[in-house]
């Protein structure tokens, strides 16, 4: 089961929004919106309750040394996620195609990125 | 619980009947059970300890407290029938761990033994409202009166956020504080708010409690109207997990802690403890010559004040562990800490937050077994549970310090840095580690196989440590400690000395080697003979299955017995009478067994069931057993 707000559209979208994309490819410090997370009921509750559901804004803002968890801003909070997660959410990047083509996250050029 | 209308728009649930003529004030109604509940990590429990005068613990990690706490109001004459009861902090009513369960129970009245309480104080952190909201209207949705505390003004106020509280009190019908919980003015509007029987309470329109997002969208507009600005992002936070959670830097700090701790414990710690040795022994020599009876002052001297003195001696280096774990946690580093940890945790089948719990077993296996409350999936936690005993405890400490005071060498490892002594004690507590991380592998790849959970962790912001949350805590080890050796450790020297002096025959008591004591030690000892251990050492460890650190107590009182050591100090006893290989072989059976009556009795309880605790007494004392064995002899071939 996944969440309620399952996306109409394919991870590859129309040419004026950016491509829907996992979160665990999200590059650190580039705001996303949250589409839709593909996880069992249980762990679509816990993520909720802790302010990860379909519609927030999202922005990747560090990592532990390996690459993996990733800490996530969501408001005023931030929470890591492993990249093993993540890989289930999909999230619309803020109209910045850099988002697409850069390397993964847990890349050195990512970490040094951050 | 209130009902689910899943209709995709917002629906009003209606606390009270529609007003007539202005706000509605209720009856007034004596309070005698309120309970205090909030996010994690919100600061419930320092509000509850400021009203009750009560030390339940505080640290900055979400999940500290995992069940609850109850006490009577302090301070106040009026409200000093009032009982509060602190309970684990939750993020909304339908958690899934085991600490969120209590806390839900209590608030819906199904918690056996505990009364529903008639009202709430709801803690919420002003730095993040808009998230937090979201809860306050699932607990509004309870009905219960309710004062809304809006804990962290000064962190709200110093990085530039603000709200007005009048108005975020009309938008949710209920009175609102925005306090700091450690300030002096902090109770006053608890006060108020319990004496006045809660204020008054107004019809409100509140989300959908199951659906989230309709949830925030609701919290945003009410922070809206109240005016919240969210404060700015703590810069100091970002900076340091820059460092803390650097690839290469983050392993440098956390190697400096690890070794800082290790050396603080061995140079301050080691100096004050024979400092309170020293003091002990010359107490001892003046009250002893006070007793004229001569076996009553053996009894006195060499049993009883040598065996607890013994075990004493180790408070200063475990007062200088705590005191270094309680930075730690009251930091913000430990979350940190379990981030790095996540990677190698998962490789053993371990859940990122099972890190904290392991972490505080360095401390002592009961909270740390309690803390694992907070992981929801229950192979993880059951894994966590069994293996967590394997973490060098600060029970183990006495033992370990003793022989590696007794057969180390005070030398420099690396000059200046690292010495060879906390090498060895850093070297322990890594076996245990292993042993630990080996265990959760095989309990993955069988009994308890499952997928990798999720690992999701809010990761507090880094605060100053607080002197008195520091000193709070010292004194409450300090007095478990005392109060352990006063007790337990006190009575078992006491029959360790009078059964070393039995029989008396012809009015003259027995030598220790012809006492019942010995008899008894005989009786194992050939079990024990190949690891290297005499009768005397069978008896430290038959005793020590109460507790790790008897077998201190114990030795000290049999040395003391003994008329070949008796002049000796205790590191010199052991010297004595030990061979190195047995020395070894005794620390590497210290790391691996199960001896902690506490431990097994918490595991049982946690578990519900004494299949859990039987199964992990076998196994650690079969390790403990077979690698002391294999490490006496080994090391006489070496």
């Amino acid at each position: 089961m996944s969440s309620t707000h399952k996306p109409a559209v394919s991870r590859h979208s129309s040419s004026q929004e950016p491509a829907l994309l996992p979160l665990n490819k999200l590059l650190l410090d580039h705001p996303a919106t949250l589409i839709h997370i593909d996880l069992a009921p249980e762990e679509l509750d816990h993520l909720g309750m802790m302010g990860i559901f379909p519609g927030v804004g999202i922005t990747p803002c560090g990592n532990a040394p390996g690459g993996d968890p990733r800490i996530y801003r969501i408001d005023q909070s931030e929470i890591a996620l492993r990249n093993a997660t993540a890989k289930h959410i999909l999230v619309r990047p803020e109209n910045d195609s850099k988002a697409h083509t850069e390397p993964m996250p847990n890349s050195p050029s990512a970490a040094n990125h951050a | 619980m209130p009902s689910c209308h899943d209709t995709g728009k917002p629906a009003a649930i209606v606390l009270d009947p529609p007003r007539t003529d202005g706000p509605r004030r209720l009856a007034p109604t004596p309070f005698r059970f309120v309970a205090l509940i909030g996010p994690p990590n919100s600061g419930k429990t320092t509000l509850f300890n400021r009203l009750t005068g009560l030390r339940q613990k505080i640290a900055n990690y979400p999940g500290v407290t995992v069940e609850q706490h109850t006490g009577r109001i302090a301070h106040h004459h009026a409200l000093r029938d009032v009982t509060l009861v602190d309970l684990p902090g939750i993020y909304g009513l339908n958690a899934q761990s085991e600490d969120a369960r209590v806390a839900i129970e209590v608030l819906s009245g199904h918690m056996d033994g505990t009364p529903r309480p008639d009202a709430v104080l709801l803690v919420l952190d002003s730095t993040n409202l808009g998230r937090h909201l979201v809860l306050a209207a699932q607990i509004l949705s309870l009905g219960l009166p309710t004062l809304v505390l809006l804990n962290m003004r000064d962190q709200l106020e110093a990085r530039g956020g603000s709200v007005d509280t009048l108005k975020l009190a009309q938008e949710l019908g209920t009175p609102v504080a925005l306090i700091s919980a450690t300030q002096p003015d902090a109770l006053d509007p608890i006060y108020r708010f319990l004496e006045e029987t809660g204020g008054h309470r107004e019809l409100v329109q509140l989300p959908v409690i199951q659906n989230p997002a309709l949830c925030r969208d609701w919290a945003v507009q009410v922070g809206r109207r109240a005016n919240y600005t969210a404060p700015a992002s703590p810069v100091w936070t970002r900076r340091l997990d820059r460092i803390v959670l650097h690839p290469v830097w983050g392993a440098v700090v956390f190697l400096a802690i690890v070794v800082t701790v290790f050396q603080f414990v061995f140079t301050i710690g080691s100096w004050l403890s024979d400092l309170l040795t020293n003091f002990m022994l010359t107490a001892g020599n003046r009250l002893g010559a006070l007793i004229p009876i001569p076996w009553l002052q053996s009894l006195l001297l060499n049993g009883v004040w040598k065996g607890a003195g013994s075990v004493l001696a180790f408070l200063p280096q475990i007062l200088t562990l705590f005191f270094f774990i309680g930075l730690l946690e009251d930091s913000g580093y430990l979350a940190r800490a379990a981030l790095i940890a996540d990677r190698t945790m998962a490789r053993f089948g371990l859940n990122g937050k099972a890190f904290i719990p392991l972490l505080s077993a360095y401390a002592c296996a009961v909270p740390a077994i309690m803390a694992t409350r907070t992981i929801e999936n229950k192979r993880d936690r059951l894994a966590t549970i069994l293996i967590a005993p394997f973490m060098t405890c600060s029970a183990r400490l006495p033992i370990y310090t003793l022989m590696i005071a007794a057969f180390i060498p005070n030398r420099m490892l690396v000059p200046h840095i690292l010495g060879l002594r906390a090498a060895a004690m850093i070297g322990l507590y890594f076996l245990g580690f292993a042993a630990a991380f080996v265990t959760a592998q095989l309990l993955n790849s069988s009994v308890l196989r499952r997928n990798k959970a999720p690992f999701v962790l809010e990761l507090p912001q880094y605060r100053w440590p607080t002197i008195q949350s520091i000193v709070f805590r010292l004194y409450e080890r300090g007095k478990i400690f005392v109060t352990q050796a006063g007790t337990v450790i006190l009575s078992v020297t006491v029959l360790l000395s009078a059964l070393s002096m039995l029989p008396v025959r012809h009015g003259v008591q027995s030598d220790i080697g012809a006492s019942w004591l010995a008899s008894i030690g005989r009786f194992f000892e050939p079990l024990l003979h190949p690891l290297g251990f005499n009768w005397k050492i069978g008896i430290g460890l038959l005793s020590s299955i109460i507790a790790r650190e008897v077998i201190v107590g114990t030795l000290g009182t049999l040395y003391g017995a003994d008329p070949a050591t008796h002049s000796m100090t205790l590191q010199a006893a052991v010297r004595h009478d030990l061979t190195f290989p047995a020395a070894c072989a005794l620390v590497v059976f210290f790391a691996f067994a199960m001896q902690c009556t506490s431990t097994l009795a918490v595991v049982k309880r946690e578990t519900n069931s004494w299949r859990w605790p039987i199964i992990q007494f076998v196994y650690m004392s079969g390790i403990a057993y077979l690698a002391a064995l294999a490490v006496n002899q080994l090391a006489h071939y070496l």
